[in-house]
């Protein structure tokens, strides 16, 4: 029965690489919505069936001596729901993307990026071997550089893949290093040797830290995930919010009884993860492009998601991947409708009053806001809710989960300072935009992920009976502290942005602290390189390279032995006498001495 | 020239070769060296120009004095041997004497300034021969006088002679002085190898004279005296100008040429019998001149003058026969002969 459901996503799989060749962008679309219903069927039968737990197809692909690298896949249940979710949300977006890249001559290329990217990143998560795991992750990486740089043309989009690209392999030096430790210590790179391992190496765990810190966009490897909202917007909600920026924390997740066994790397993971809230909460409040709040949005998310992994409790961490996944690229699509309607502007302070503008892309966009604020039983309270409370009970750091509750607060905050940028306060676009909502490609994928984000969460938990025991009894002040915090920080932001925007200005400070996302790019892009680069050319090339170097060894002897030479031709005279004299010299010298010793 | 002087003198050459190396008794060998001489000064002196008379003139008066020196130290050896009780006071400075002029008959630091006036003084040929087969004799008794006490004062010599030959070559355009300075420089490896090894040392001065001979005789096939005119040859006679190159890199001592050899084994053998000091002024020295001689090959292998209309093919000069067309083959296979020559000095 398991065997079967596995042959059957598999051929799922399949086919969407093959019909990922064909030429239609509707074909590529339908494949992706039947696969997505073949998977959740496999799912609710892998359900039905008790033993939920894992299976694994194996093809030997290339034999390495000892070793042979093979094609393994691995379904548990995080791969499972993972496909559901991520099909779903592909699918979706694939028809969003038909509305907003209607008139780019490149769509079918776009769509197969697309298409290309979710078979990647499918891999990704059913892998059981490192190396495959290898491949998916390369294979995203990839697919993302090609897609934030979509237009091309503009140099923006440019730096932004690149700077991508660079921040990922930053990260991959983790993978690599955990590759090479398995391969070296254990000589085998599959998950299951690895569980069975009882004492792990820092470098090893390190390597996963790394790993995740460079595709997930915590704090250290993080400007690119805004940077990359360069790319058109299906690109950032359907990468950068749901599917890409979590494989990070899905690594985390799949390593996750390992990371228990050390406590330093736990502890790290944990504050990484607070830190990253804290710090992409606070630059989101500041943002003024839309794009940039919501994929800050999605960094604050992320290190939650981290925390997550960091207090114990991962599969609250997976729960909210696939929860997040819903109303982040809701988000996205929203804030896709607006940009779409105003001719490609994102800048908020040009926005205002779409309440009346775009009704249903308004109700999705506040909806969306109440799930990633935990507004109770809508998707996101069933997994940010039991993440905040774990990480209340845990014995970590007290400041650490005090942050937390502040980044909380400022998720409320920066949403609704969105929402009454853009939809609530008096209009500030330009008179006749041609805002327009009536696209069944644009409302069609906003109610689906809208149903969605609100039962999503009540689907989840209801059918999936948890893989670790929650904590249950808690004090009164703690379980409520999230929701308390939440709404703390909404009737503040609320009140502040009225009080702030009642003449209709805007806030021109560019060069504070978090619009400049702590400085973090203008020290790491501009200044340190400038320091290197000083070191380099400036000392070694300037003074060593081409001075004291080839003045104390080449050209310094050159010279004395050019005046060496001047002394030995200044002996040739010419006259007899004189090396006749010189002869007679040494030779009664000469003679002497030896005559003497 | 009469037609006889070149037969006769030649053979009084062969023969006072023949007697240095037949002779036991010091005053034959002494005999020997100034027939030698005597017969190769006439020859020297063929062209009759006055530069060519003054250089023969120096060189006589140099070999005549080194002859002089050679009969005192022989009287001062037999004088010890035969007066008892000078020993104490004397020692072995009757060898020393002859061996001072021995090295002033082959040209070796510091008994080395004639070397330059007089090669740069006679034409190629009559040079060539005097840097190769007149250091003959002077091998020949320098073997026999290499002994223990003497050897400290030949490597001494022989590394200061590779690193002044090195030296005084590095200012020079004239292509007759520099073979001479390069001369002295290898005539300091070969005493080197001299003290270490007789074998050693013939096989040095075989292979030296094996590859400098092609040099000289090409460069009077090509009629360079001066660095400019190298630096043209390459388009008046390629043939030419690449051997005078390839010799050039082989004299300096560059694999896979021959030359290389020579100063392998060379070093192989001071290093295995633990003489490090001379090795390492051999190298230095040997560093020294690789400049020059990298200098003359560019110039005849690698940059092309400017190309001049007026330029006439030399082509109707002979090349002396195929034992030339030989040794130039031998400078560039030089790894097939030295494998056979190395074995012959174990």
């Amino acid at each position: 029965m398991v065997g079967m459901c596995g042959m059957l996503s598999l051929t799922s799989l399949l086919l969407m690489i093959v019909y990922l060749f064909s030429k239609s962008k509707s074909d590529i679309a339908q494949a992706i919505k039947y696969s997505g219903y073949l998977n959740s069927i496999l799912l609710l039968l892998l359900l039905m069936n008790d033993e939920s737990e894992m299976l694994f197809l194996k093809w030997e692909w290339v034999k390495l001596g000892g070793y042979s690298l093979t094609v393994s896949f691995r379904y548990d249940i995080y791969t499972c729901c993972f496909f559901v979710v991520a099909l779903y949300v592909t699918w979706n977006i694939l028809m969003f993307s038909f509305y907003y890249m209607a008139s780019d001559p490149r769509v079918e290329l776009f769509c197969k990026y697309l298409g290309l990217f979710l078979v990647a990143m499918l891999l990704l998560v059913s892998a059981e071997s490192l190396f495959q795991l290898l491949i998916g992750w390369e294979g995203v990486g990839i697919m993302s550089y090609l897609l934030i740089s979509w237009w091309y043309a503009r140099s923006d989009a440019n730096t932004a893949a690149l700077q991508a690209i660079f921040y990922n392999r930053v990260g991959d030096i983790g993978l690599i290093v955990m590759l090479v430790w398995s391969l070296v210590n254990i000589y085998d790179w599959t998950f299951t040797s690895l569980y069975a391992l009882s004492l792990v190496n820092i470098f090893f765990l390190g390597g996963v830290v790394l790993a995740a810190t460079g595709k997930s966009a915590q704090l250290g490897l993080h400007p690119w995930l805004p940077a990359a909202m360069e790319g058109p917007t299906p690109v950032s909600s359907l990468l950068h919010s749901s599917t890409m920026v979590v494989a990070g924390v899905f690594l985390l997740i799949r390593f996750s009884s390992l990371i228990q066994l050390d406590s330093l790397i736990q502890m790290v993971v944990f504050l990484l993860g607070t830190m990253t809230t804290l710090f992409s909460a606070i630059c989101a409040l500041a943002q003024n492009d839309m794009k940039k709040v919501v994929a800050f949005s999605t960094a604050s998310q992320l290190g939650l998601m981290v925390t997550a992994v960091g207090a114990g409790v991962p599969q609250l961490a997976f729960l909210h991947i696939c929860m997040h996944a819903f109303f982040k690229a809701m988000l996205f699509m929203c804030s896709g409708g607006y940009i779409h309607g105003l001719q490609n502007e994102q800048d908020v302070r040009k926005m205002g009053g779409f309440m009346n503008a775009a009704p249903v892309t308004t109700v999705c966009l506040f909806i969306g806001s109440a799930a990633l604020m935990g507004t109770p039983y809508l998707a996101g309270f069933f997994s940010k809710d039991p993440i905040i409370e774990a990480i209340n009970v845990s014995n970590m750091n007290s400041w650490a989960i005090g942050l937390v509750l502040l980044a909380t607060s400022f998720t409320a905050a920066y949403s609704f300072r969105l929402l009454y940028m853009a939809s609530g306060s008096t209009s500030r676009m330009l008179v006749l935009q041609p805002m327009n909502e009536d696209y069944g490609n644009l409302v069609g994928p906003l109610q689906r992920l809208c149903y969605g984000s609100i039962i999503a969460g009540v689907g989840f938990v209801y059918f999936f009976s948890p893989l670790q025991a929650n904590i249950l009894s808690l004090p009164i002040t703690l379980k409520l502290s999230a929701l308390f915090v939440t709404v703390v920080g909404a009737l503040i932001a609320w009140n502040v942005m009225k009080l702030l925007h009642e003449g209709g200005e805007v806030n021109l400070n560019y060069l504070s602290f978090e619009a400049q996302v702590g400085f973090y790019s203008i020290i790491m892009h501009k200044v340190m390189p400038k320091a290197w680069m000083n070191l380099g050319e400036g000392y070694q090339m300037q003074v060593l390279d081409r001075g004291w170097t080839e003045l104390v060894l080449p050209q310094g002897l050159g010279e004395n032995y050019k005046l060496l030479a001047d002394n030995v031709n200044q002996a040739q005279t010419s006259l007899i006498k004189m090396y006749i004299a010189i002869m007679m010299l040494v030779m009664f010298v000469v003679g002497l001495l030896v005559v003497n010793f | 020239m009469s037609p006889y002087i070149s037969p006769l003198f030649g053979l009084a050459m062969g023969s006072s070769v023949l007697l240095i190396s037949s002779s036991t008794h010091w005053v034959f060998v002494w005999l020997g060296l100034e027939l030698g001489t005597l017969a190769f000064i006439p020859m020297l002196a063929w062209w009759h120009s006055s530069l060519e008379v003054e250089a023969t003139v120096k060189y006589f008066i140099i070999q005549a004095m080194a002859a002089a020196v050679f009969f005192f130290g022989g009287l001062v050896m037999t004088s010890t041997e035969y007066i008892s009780g000078l020993s104490q006071f004397v020692g072995n400075f009757g060898e020393v004497l002859i061996m001072f002029s021995i090295i002033m008959k082959l040209g070796l630091v510091p008994f080395h300034y004639w070397v330059v006036d007089v090669v740069q003084g006679l034409n190629y040929l009559p040079g060539m021969v005097l840097l190769t087969w007149q250091k003959v004799p002077g091998l020949m008794v320098l073997v026999q006088l290499v002994s223990m006490q003497n050897g400290l004062i030949l490597l001494i010599f022989g590394a200061l002679s590779a690193f002044w030959g090195g030296l005084g070559g590095l200012g020079q355009t004239q292509m007759r002085k520099l073979l001479a300075f390069s001369s002295i420089a290898h005539l300091g490896w070969l005493v080197s190898g001299c003290v270490v090894g007789t074998m050693l040392g013939s096989m040095y001065f075989i292979l030296y004279v094996v590859l400098s001979i092609p040099v000289f005789v090409f460069l009077y096939i090509l009629n360079n005296t001066h660095l400019n005119q190298v630096r043209a040859s390459l388009v008046s006679n390629p043939v030419a100008a690449m051997v005078v190159g390839v010799g050039f890199l082989s004299l300096a001592g560059l694999p896979p040429f021959m030359g290389f050899f020579g100063k392998w084994l060379v070093l192989t053998w001071l290093l295995n019998n633990f003489l490090v000091g001379g090795a390492v002024a051999l190298v230095v020295g040997a560093l020294v001149s690789l400049f020059y001689y990298l200098r003359v090959s560019y110039m005849c292998m690698v940059i092309l003058g400017p190309q001049q209309i007026m330029v006439s093919l030399s082509w109707r000069k002979g090349f002396m026969g195929s034992l030339l067309g030989g040794l130039v083959v031998l400078n560039l296979l030089g790894l097939l002969l030295v494998g056979g020559i190395s074995s012959l000095s174990k």
